[in-house]
């Protein structure tokens, strides 16, 4: 990567820090895409560790720690290089301020069926070997 | 359009500021989502959850969505279909107006959709989330009919099923063949899994049998840690024929299961194609891919450069840096739907980051995983520098297997969030 476009994400990121938390009580960038893992919604399951409501300094050491390497990690040490101090600031402060979810399981999915998946009409008939 | 974005926004902004009475039950500005997969259930959810004034309908054919990831895993006989498959109840729930329909066109100047029997949905944005379709017939002799008998499964659903019931009516000492296409394609480590899950099968259950993958490319991801892994594994039982040493798949006889290559000829008991692939065809009915039949976006907004006021989010998108996963799309679907609530109210999105992880299984208790971030850059969603990457190469095989359990786990997460 060029100094240029390094440069350039030096800018964005600041950029980014200045405005978060962003107008409209939008969650600081990057906080979104943490509920890829770590569960959001109050009704989710998950042994990965719920971010809302917990200590901003705890959720500040911990990505400084993975960042560092001080801390081990399975994917946070790769992701929390991604994010500068002052991102880890934002998204700290915000998720510090989410209330705490309850949980429960995951209504959506569907029931296993109690038979088999004899009689499937798609099923192709295989030529003899 | 002739349409400058300055009077665009100005336009969407009175919009947004226009009383509610006046749109008739309370309605506020309307956004249609199109696709009801990680990244358009996802931005469904969050567009209602950023802005509940904000009026969301979401137009899904299907009424059961079947997730991709994990289902290489059904192919391998590991898990039952029905673990993949999830319902929109609680989407509905949201408050979110399920349309069960075909989206067959988008006006972008009147900013409607037409759904299959012809109805109009206005919308002030359009959020496209169409997933991938086959370019049929960009392999020569890869039709419909010829998936039928050489299963892409690149799809979840009966195809999945389709190639799992071919696996298990091989007999022990078959040929199966993985046909993997060039960049770009939905799922990049997803044929390496499916290589690696079949392989399990076959070592477990038909260890006489072969596996060769023919690759397009000459690299692919996670590329050392896969072959490592097959080294350990699979040997002898799972071969992969880069595109320098013949791997590249010119057409295919599906009467026959031949693949052909520029080197030769395979003949397979079973053989699973994973052919060239474009945005979901909405989105070329709706003007915003280009030649590449892919779509291009701007990083901040995810708004189509080719049409204002339609958005692309998922594996549609050329999102630049950010692979076609489900994580992207849903981590994409977010950071759209915090960029059109902030259009709709009439103000500037800020730069968004993104992340994205992917978890591969090679065997049930061996997982590897590739992580990024991702944030505007020159116009597209470029890598930060530093951050990212795979697991590491040496790591004990408890690690290998932690990694397997957050794989579980994540998937658990991330579709009881878009779903659940």
């Amino acid at each position: 990567m060029g100094k240029a476009l390094a440069a350039a994400i030096g800018l964005a990121s600041i950029a980014a820090a200045v405005t978060a938390p962003t107008a409209f009580g939008q969650p600081p960038p990057g906080a979104a895409a943490c509920s890829g893992c770590h569960p959001a919604s109050a009704r989710v399951t998950s042994p990965v560790v719920r971010l809302a409501g917990l200590e901003r300094d705890a959720i500040v050491r911990a990505m400084q720690g993975f960042r560092s390497g001080q801390r081990a990690g399975t994917v946070m040490d790769r992701i929390a290089k991604g994010f500068t101090d002052d991102e880890i600031q934002a998204l700290a402060a915000w998720f510090a301020a989410q209330p705490k979810g309850g949980e429960e399981g995951n209504p959506a999915r569907v029931p296993l069926p109690k038979g088999g998946e004899e009689g499937n009409p798609a099923r192709v008939p295989l030529p003899k070997k | 359009m002739t349409f400058t974005r300055r009077r665009f926004l100005g336009l969407a902004g009175c919009t947004a500021l226009f009383p509610a009475p006046a749109r008739g039950q309370g309605a506020g500005p309307r956004v249609v989502v199109v696709g009801g997969g990680f990244g358009g259930a996802s931005c469904a959810r969050a567009l209602r959850q950023l802005d509940p004034r904000v009026s969301v309908t979401l137009v899904e054919a299907s009424a059961t969505f079947t997730a991709c990831p994990f289902s290489n895993a059904v192919i391998g006989g590991l898990r039952e279909l029905s673990a993949q498959q999830f319902t929109y109840a609680r989407v509905a729930a949201d408050g979110i107006t399920l349309v069960p329909a075909m989206a067959t066109a988008v006006d972008p100047a009147a900013k409607s959709v037409t759904l299959a029997d012809g109805t109009r949905l206005p919308y002030d944005r359009l959020v496209l989330a169409p997933g991938i379709d086959i370019r049929w017939g960009a392999l020569p002799g890869y039709d419909e009919a010829a998936a039928a008998l050489m299963p892409h499964a690149w799809k979840a659903g009966e195809q999945t099923l389709l190639l799992r019931r071919q696996l298990e009516a091989m007999n022990d000492g078959g040929l199966v063949v993985i046909a993997a296409p060039a960049n770009p394609f939905r799922c990049p480590p997803g044929p390496y899994e499916r290589a690696s899950l079949i392989a399990h099968y076959l070592k477990t259950k038909k260890p006489k049998s072969k596996l060769i993958v023919l690759d397009a490319k000459d690299a692919f991801s996670k590329q050392r840690l896969f072959q490592a892994a097959w080294a350990e594994l699979y040997p002898g039982l799972l071969e992969w024929v880069p595109l320098s040493k013949g791997g590249a798949v010119t057409s295919v006889d599906a009467a026959t299961r031949t693949l052909v290559t520029d080197f030769g000829k395979h003949q397979a008991n079973v053989a699973s194609v994973i052919p060239p692939q474009k945005a979901g065809r909405i989105a070329e009915a709706a003007g915003v891919t280009d030649r590449t039949g892919w779509c291009p976006i701007d990083p901040v907004t995810f708004e189509s450069t080719l049409q204002r006021g339609i958005h692309v989010v998922g594996d549609a998108a050329i999102a630049g840096a950010m692979p076609k996963s489900a994580f992207a799309a849903n981590s994409q679907a977010k950071s759209c739907a915090a960029a059109v609530v902030t259009l709709l109210a009439g103000g500037t999105p800020a730069a968004p980051k993104l992340i994205n992880t992917c978890y591969s299984l090679v065997a049930p208790d061996y997982g590897i995983s590739v992580a990024g971030v991702y944030a505007p850059s020159g116009g597209q969603l470029a890598d930060v520098p530093g951050a990212g990457g795979v697991s590491p190469a040496n790591a004990p095989r408890a690690t290998r297997a932690a990694e397997a359990v957050l794989a579980e786990a994540w998937f658990h997460t991330i579709t009881g969030e878009v779903f659940g």
